[in-house]
């Protein structure tokens, strides 16, 4: 089956073979890595937190 | 040490109010909650913040949820940084050593004269070019998990500050 292949059909479809496999898993590791999207803005969550919570707990400012 | 009698609104007080909310019943966005958490643990002012607020506090409780949702941060931040080492070590290192395969096998079959000139040169380019991607792509992974498991050194070191925090009473004895 294989005999009909050449020495360098051989070599060259494993090193390409090779390198699809290396650069598919390099891609997924860099998007694995990429940093996920801030929710929201912080000061928007700090702007926002419960602070009435707090009414008798803990003496918060009351703007920003 | 004396605390301020009024606190300004920054993550740390709005980790406090959102710690008082949850006892209370109240929901609290999982994703605004871990916000703040990295937001707080990573700063030194916040940390500071968050232990006078601590102190001041009037509810004992308070101190104990705010340690509570530091751990369960952390353990979070554990659990990310073991899926990076995995990934890191079951698909980097593997992507490079394939790229790497692959260069030498090139560059052995281009010595043996199997290939030549242009198709030689061609895969050569194209398996270090993959072995220096593998390696970027191992080396951006390997920064996520460091960043990882600062923060959950810093969210476990801080966990237990706070509860020391709320052991003391706010004049300070």
């Amino acid at each position: 089956m294989f005999e009909a292949m050449g020495l360098e059909t051989v070599i060259v479809s494993t090193i390409i073979g090779a390198c699809a496999l290396s650069f598919g898993a390099s891609a997924y590791l860099f998007m694995r890595a990429r940093p996920a999207p801030e929710a929201k803005d912080l000061d928007k969550i700090v702007k926002n937190a419960p602070y009435h919570r707090l009414h008798n707990v803990l003496k918060v400012e009351a703007g920003s | 040490m004396k605390t301020p009698s009024k606190f300004k609104r920054r993550p740390a007080t709005a980790l406090v109010a959102m710690a008082n909310s949850l006892s209370m019943g109240d929901d609290v966005p999982e994703d605004e909650l871990s916000q703040i958490i990295s937001a707080v643990v990573l700063n030194r002012a916040e940390r500071a913040a968050l232990l006078a607020a601590i102190r001041a506090s009037n509810d004992p409780d308070s101190g104990l949820a705010v340690a509570d949702l530091l751990t369960a941060f952390a353990i979070e931040a554990a659990e990310a940084e073991a899926q990076a080492r995995d990934a890191d070590q079951v698909i980097g290192q593997w992507a490079q050593r394939l790229a790497a395969g692959a260069l030498l096998a090139s560059f052995g079959a281009a010595i043996a004269g199997t290939l030549s000139g242009g198709l030689a040169f061609g895969l050569t380019l194209l398996s270090f070019s993959g072995f220096v991607f593998a390696t970027a792509s191992r080396i951006g992974g390997r920064v996520k998990m460091r960043r990882r498991a600062q923060e959950r050194e810093s969210a476990d070191s801080l966990a237990r500050h706070v509860l020391e925090a709320g052991k003391l009473k706010p004049d300070g004895k």
